[in-house]
């Protein structure tokens, strides 16, 4: 195998492109985090043509628009916003016209298809001109990037929960445990939660609210509201979609949950519940209150869905997916700990001790104050008495950015060039060249 | 999944001294300073244990091989070691490179018995690797 194209090294940097079902992060090779972060969600405005809107400024209100993401099930989905996003994240963020000077390394999950990985290349090639391609997988690189070659890698995310065992830096597919559990369907159980309260907790997102005022603890909010956006589902001239309207609330519940939601280390014990602290919290349109409970709780279906994971959200269909890699039912979702054992379940019992030794825990969710401690309460449980060490990257950015950094580092690598796929190669072979050298 | 990255040849002469010669007790390997091939730091015929765990350093990635020397009541049995050193405090970098330039160095070394990885001192201390050896 001796590839003819010479890039990486210190000549020219590459690039790297990690999309999370929350964010897409995109930069050069060798630094030390992205060049630009943004939503994966985008905002499209009906008409002819329609007007997208990529990157943070979705959020801005726009008459009409409807929220969507480009991923299901941790793959991509919808290509023409693909292309969209690429689009904003190089030209709009980066500055660059196109990539004909610059080899490009994408990260994929771990249970991605033949034909999306094939389709990705294809973009970079014909789209964006890139001279060199190569893709990684993003457990692989959250594993490398902790230094280890074998690990079972912990990703809790936005969208999904996922158990990938790595072992000498290939993905044990077969031992792939998936699921619908993340940061998301904590926020949709808090919101529904609040909703449903007595009294009834109202949820104003910010873009309804004009002015507010400072209101004592508990009181009723003393806000204006932009009265020409309210959100009436029943009527159809209304100018707030549904999904533009939920994705505002949903907002105001991620930042709920950053500030106030916490897993007990111990494990989950009414009596300690009911005697942990409460913390407060100010709604956009002023109103403020102080959560006990529901802070505790809401987290909990993490460890513990059958218990803590209300009735009505156990109906909710999966996300589509084209993966031959299937997710666990919202009807028979598996505490964290089960997924885990499911997982070693399918390898090779003496590799267990190594698996154990070697966790990486990675993604947003498991941002969550007391999350680490606890998942390693209950994986120490299961051990029998092989020892656990869960490795976890203190500073939030190397936790929620792990994949990413880890292809930049491997992507800076001056011998990283006998892996690039080069444009002649593409030419000669096609697509399916990335999943012959892929590995895979 | 590999960075690329080379194993210079006097790795595995290094490493055939150890394994035939029987003089050469441990070997330290880490990555040249253009990062671009694996090279023998530090070979020692000391028996200590704790000169090895000495050898590697606290807050850097290296591999190493260890001649491990065990008797358990039926005679003295030796089981080549492979570590992979790769403790907490350690850049990130510097564990993405040493993670993902491994295979390279562990495929070119033939009978290695056991194989570590090592992120702290006690999963490399003399009882843990004992444990591993004598197991089964």
């Amino acid at each position: 195998m001796v590839p003819p194209v010479q890039y990486g090294g210190d000549e020219v940097s590459a690039i790297v492109l990690d999309i999370g079902s929350h964010t897409t992060r995109a930069g050069y090779a060798g630094e030390d985090s992205p060049k630009t972060v943004f939503p994966t969600t985008f905002s499209t405005v009906p008409g002819s043509p329609p007007t997208y809107t990529h990157g943070n400024s979705l959020h801005l209100y726009r008459p009409n628009s409807i929220h969507s993401n480009l991923l299901s099930d941790g793959l991509v989905t919808d290509w023409p916003a693909l292309s969209r996003t690429l689009d904003h994240a190089f030209r709009d963020r980066m500055r660059l016209p196109d990539l004909s000077e610059f080899p490009l390394l994408v990260t994929e999950a771990s249970w991605n298809t033949k034909e999306n990985r094939e389709k990705m290349c294809e973009v970079a090639f014909e789209e964006w001109k890139t001279p060199a391609y190569y893709t990684v997988d993003k457990s692989v690189m959250s594993s490398f990037a902790s230094g280890k070659g074998s690990a079972l890698v912990i990703d809790v995310g936005e969208e999904m929960t996922s158990v990938v065992p790595i072992y000498d830096g290939f993905v044990l597919r077969k031992a792939i445990q998936k699921q619908p559990v993340g940061g998301n369907l904590l926020s949709s159980v808090l919101l529904s939660q609040l909703k449903n309260s007595t009294p009834p907790i109202p949820v104003t997102p910010h873009y309804l609210v004009k002015t507010k005022e400072a209101v004592p603890v508990g009181a009723p909010a003393k806000a204006t509201l932009r009265d020409e956006r309210k959100f009436n589902p029943e009527d159809p001239n209304c100018p707030t979609t549904l999904s533009y309207h939920r994705s505002q609330e949903m907002r105001v519940m991620h930042e709920f949950k950053e500030s106030t939601c916490e897993v007990l280390s111990g494990g989950w014990d009414d009596a300690t519940a009911a005697s942990t602290p409460t913390r407060p919290f100010e709604f956009p349109d002023g109103y403020n209150a102080l959560f006990g409970l529901e802070r505790l709780t809401v987290p909990e279906i993490l460890f513990n869905p059958q218990r803590f994971l209300p009735q009505e959200f156990t109906q909710l269909p999966l996300p589509a997916s084209t993966s031959t890699i299937p997710s666990h039912p919202y009807s028979n979702l598996q505490p964290i700990t089960r997924l885990f054992s499911n997982s070693l379940v399918q390898i090779d019992p003496d590799l267990h001790s190594t698996f154990f030794n070697n966790i990486v825990v990675t993604g947003g969710t498991s941002l969550t104050q007391g999350f680490v401690d606890r998942l390693q309460t209950e994986l120490a449980g299961l051990s029998g008495g092989m020892k656990t060490k869960i490795h976890a990257a203190s500073s939030p950015a190397e936790r929620i950015h792990s994949s990413w950094l880890g292809g930049s580092i491997l992507a800076s690598l001056g011998t990283f060039h006998q892996l690039w796929i080069g444009k002649d190669e593409y030419d000669e072979v096609g697509a399916s060249i990335v999943t012959r050298r892929g590995g895979k | 999944m590999s960075s690329g990255v080379a194993v210079h040849d006097q790795c595995l002469t290094t490493f055939n001294e150890l394994k035939l010669g029987k003089k050469i007790k441990y070997i330290v390997f880490k990555l040249s300073d253009d990062n671009k091939e694996i090279v023998v730091e530090k070979t020692s015929e000391s028996g200590e244990y704790d000169d090895f765990v000495a050898d590697l350093p606290g807050e850097s990635c290296r591999y190493a091989v260890y001649d491990f020397q065990f008797d358990q009541g039926e005679g003295q049995r030796n089981k080549i070691t492979f570590i992979a050193w790769s403790p907490d405090e350690a850049k990130i970098k510097t564990k993405m490179l040493y993670a993902s330039s491994k295979d390279a160095l562990r495929r070119a070394l033939v009978g290695v018995a056991i194989e570590i990885q090592g992120t702290d001192h006690s999963e490399i201390a003399y009882e843990a690797i004992l444990d591993k050896a004598t197991r089964r």
